[in-house]
């Protein structure tokens, strides 16, 4: 069964389309990831799915039953839960919060507090409990979010981009903590994330959006390993170059076709050549460094092979030392080459 | 639009709770538009309060000036009119609005002023040329500038004295307020003015000018109830106006409107003055 | 200064004794007054979000008139209301001039922008996603409202500090449309006025007192409902 179905469905803003899908199917219990540059239509496509604005043209399904106007909406809008970037918790105490949230899903008043203290503990912030939003740090008020969602046991689960505004270390934690909630596979979720590690490690099946349009949707491994387009891939981080520009040895290697138009290459597919052993048919040279750049822990070297200028992901500690205008030996793995 | 129907319905029902209160409406109520006067001296309240024990109807005092007054009785507004502006009286009778005028008390105004009258005015009985003194001297002088009685009185003496009512610049001011606010004005200001003597006297000390003229016959305040003609609008009550210019007329009324304020000013502050036709 | 003295001294007689209807009077201004303010925010409350939340032409236009509407001195409001309500108003035949109800009608109708300005502008400042988040949790129409008004709490309060803050002290438009009848329209500011149009200004002084400490007690009632909101 499909937890979640959107047909041909069209998303206006004023005069412009911003979102314009074919197909896209959510299977129940399973995780979906939407990446894309920012404007590219991701939380345009969350707040659709959510059933929380209106379609220019299309339809999209909950469970097999498709949503139309009224109240049937609002029935099928309790199946699912949303959690927002900046957790828009309501002025009352955490309890209180998730006390609501299960009143609006008609819990019994006796069972509310129970559950409401149930899953605050799944959460680690039972301690949290009578403590008003304003007191909560950005990871707690996540975590209380979260409870809430999951509190009402929802079968369908919408994330827009939950943990862009934490710092690192709590972003971690509770991306850990996501994976163990969605871990028994009861609960399908749709989230939005700019951070593509986040989507390695949560998603079944990633969705690329670029300009309001689905680009590319497949598992992780193949999205990451074959992207479907140039633009994908420049989206993931990979170095457009043209095959022209490489050292033909490279172009060999990878098996490059001799008609394609632009060559991939996968920044963590480009590695130092430490010694001089022999990996498969990895092609090896010389690469003078261009820039030593990082973020998030990640550094990153832009390297001149050939006419190409191609990018290396490496360790921070492995790049530190080197310098602009240096010559690195650099070996790329050919299953790391893209090409259309 | 959608939601915003729903945001409709509950300001109705604010608005629908205002009206129950409708009851007050209709038979045995009277409307009476009066001066300030008047009603400041508190013989009004003792008269209503007797009328009111003895007929059974509902008297609403409305203390407006006088030129007020008589406008609200233009539109119908009130049913009975207890006012002293003599000539606009006869205006409104001859243009149809109002019927029955009787006399019903008089008193009469006064001037009164600083002190040290700069205009050299005390103990004269010319009204009129006590008026022009002040002029002349260019003493401060607050007149009431409200269409009231006080103030028609006060612009007959200007013409009395073959002077324009003077322009309210420098010495000449205008309150536009009632006769006690007046007087209030007038005595932080150190200033002349022309007064009812009921109010003069029933104003606390501190309002209290010296009195400097009284006795001239053009002083003379001359108080008349007029029923509001029911021709233009018949919602005028002129049952119960009649019963009213009827009350004021009795001689057991006229004795206690002879007889009010002796006890709180040691002097009456009206005269009876009834007459019938008029 | 003696003045001031005389005003307390007057005050206190007028409480012991209950002369002057001052018991009457100061019960009648709190009936008035509280009515008003209620019928003010029935009005204005749903106005506000409405003009808050509701997408439609010319929806600024209304949320200026409302600011406008906050400015509206008291006495144009009576004017227009005793030209409504007099006998040659076309409401003449509800015989409602010169009662309590007229008073009700006037203060509540200058209340009511400030309410309805206040509550919109509290709304408006709520976080967006605040509302996607109310719907998305499941909630119907009347729910969404419910929790909104929940959330504007605060400023919704100091709302109706403001809606009871113009009717009590406001003396203009009810002169004109009560008429400051003994014992049937009189209330603390328009006796306070007739005093003083009288010249007796210790009475009036006394009264003013008397209002002010009326104006205290429910101050500081709603504070202490604000202080306790806020916690919840």
């Amino acid at each position: 069964m499909i937890a979640l179905a959107f047909r041909d469905i069209r998303v206006r803003r004023g005069p412009r389309e911003v979102l314009r899908v074919p197909v896209l199917n959510v299977a129940q219990g399973e995780t979906i990831a939407v990446l894309g540059p920012n404007g590219a239509g991701k939380s345009t496509l969350l707040l659709a799915g959510a059933l929380l604005l209106d379609l220019a043209a299309g339809d999209i399904a909950l469970f097999g039953e498709r949503a139309l106007d009224g109240r049937s909406r609002l029935r099928q809008r309790r199946l699912t839960a949303t959690v927002f970037q900046e957790s828009a918790l309501l002025d009352m105490s955490a309890r209180r919060n998730i006390e609501t949230a299960l009143a609006l899903h008609s819990v019994p008043r006796a069972d509310r507090r129970g559950r409401a203290d149930q899953w605050l503990s799944r959460l680690g912030v039972a301690h949290l409990a009578n403590a008003s939003p304003h007191t909560l740090s950005g990871g707690e008020a996540q975590r209380v979010a979260l409870a809430r969602a999951f509190a009402i046991q929802p079968r369908l689960l919408f994330l827009d981009e939950p943990f862009s505004s934490l710092d690192p270390g709590t972003r971690a934690e509770l991306v850990g903590e996501l994976r163990s909630l969605l871990a028994d596979g009861s609960t399908a979720a749709l989230f939005v994330t700019h951070d593509l590690s986040e989507a390695q490690l949560l998603a079944d099946r990633v969705a690329v959006l670029l300009d309001g349009d689905l680009a590319q949707h497949d598992t992780v491994e193949v999205v990451w390993g074959r992207p479907a387009s140039p633009a994908v891939a420049a989206f993931l981080g990979y170095a457009l170059v043209e095959p022209t520009q490489l050292p033909a040895a490279v172009t060999e290697a990878a098996s490059i076709p001799a008609n394609a138009g632009t060559v991939a290459i996968r920044p963590t597919a480009v590695r130092l050549s430490i010694d001089r052993t022999e990996i498969g048919s990895a092609y090896r040279g010389d690469a003078s460094i261009v820039a030593v750049q990082g973020a998030h822990g990640r550094g990153r070297l832009l390297l001149d092979l050939g006419e190409a200028r191609i990018a290396a992901e490496l360790p921070v500690e492995e790049i530190r030392s080197f310098k602009v205008g240096g010559i690195v030996k650099i070996e790329i793995d050919p299953g790391g080459l893209v090409s259309w | 639009m959608r939601g915003f129907r729903r945001f409709i319905t509950v300001p109705m029902l604010g608005l629908a709770l205002l009206v129950p209160a409708a009851c007050g409406g209709g038979g045995g109520e009277l409307i009476l538009a009066t001066t300030t006067s008047t009603e400041n001296s508190g013989l009004l309240d003792a008269l209503v309060s007797l009328y009111e024990e003895e007929s059974g109807d509902h008297v609403k005092i409305i203390a407006v000036g006088s030129g007020a007054a008589m406008s609200m009785g233009e539109r119908g507004d009130v049913d009975v009119l207890l006012v002293h502006a003599p000539a606009a009286e006869l205006a409104f009778i001859d243009a149809g609005y109002g019927v029955e005028r009787a006399r019903v008390m008089f008193n009469d105004f006064v001037i009164v002023g600083p002190a040290d009258d700069p205009a050299g005015i005390t103990g004269s009985a010319d009204a009129a040329e006590a008026i022009e003194a002040i002029a002349a001297a260019g003493a401060r002088f607050v007149s009431r500038g409200d269409d009231s009685g006080t103030h028609a009185k006060e612009k007959t003496l200007w013409g009395a004295a073959g002077l324009e009512v003077p322009s309210a610049d420098g010495w000449y001011t205008e309150s536009g307020q009632g006769m006690a606010a007046t007087l209030t004005i007038a005595a932080e200001t150190g200033a002349y003015t022309l007064t009812d003597r009921a109010t003069w006297l029933s104003v606390s000390d501190s309002a209290r000018l010296p009195l400097l003229v009284e006795g001239d016959e053009r002083l003379f305040n001359v108080y008349h109830v007029i029923v509001v003609s029911s021709e233009r609008h018949d919602s005028v009550n002129t049952a119960a106006a009649g019963r009213f210019r009827a009350f004021l007329l009795e001689p057991t009324t006229q004795q206690l409107i002879g007889e009010f304020g002796r006890d709180q000013y040691g002097e009456p502050l009206f005269t009876p003055y009834a007459s019938e036709s008029n | 200064m003696d003045l001031i003295v005389d005003a307390v001294a007057e005050a206190w007689r007028l409480l012991r004794t209950g002369d002057n209807d001052i018991y009457g009077i100061t019960l009648r201004t709190a009936a008035i007054t509280g009515t008003s303010t209620l019928v003010a925010l029935l009005i204005g409350l749903p106005l506000g979000l409405g003009l808050a939340l509701a997408r439609f032409p010319g929806q600024r236009s209304f949320i200026a008139l409302a600011n406008a509407g906050t400015g509206t001195p008291p006495v144009v409001a009576g004017l227009l209301v005793s030209i409504m309500l007099w006998r040659s108003g076309p409401l003449g035949g509800l015989g409602l001039i010169y009662t309590p109800a007229a008073i009700v009608i006037a203060q509540a109708l200058i209340a009511a922008p400030l309410i309805v300005a206040i509550t919109a502008a509290a709304v408006m400042a709520l976080p967006p996603a605040l509302h996607l988040q109310i719907r998305a949790m499941g909630a119907n129409q009347r729910q969404y409202l419910w929790l909104i008004a929940r959330e504007a709490r605060l400023p919704l309060l100091v709302a109706i500090m403001a809606g009871f803050g113009a009717v009590v002290s406001e003396v203009g438009a009810s002169m004109m449309v009560g008429g400051n009848l003994a014992g049937e329209t009189r209330v603390l500011t328009t006796a306070a006025v007739l005093e003083v149009s009288k010249g007796q200004f210790g009475s009036a002084l006394a009264l003013g007192f008397i209002l002010l400490a009326f104006i205290l007690v429910i101050a500081a009632a709603l504070t202490i409902v604000q202080q306790r909101a806020r916690r919840r």
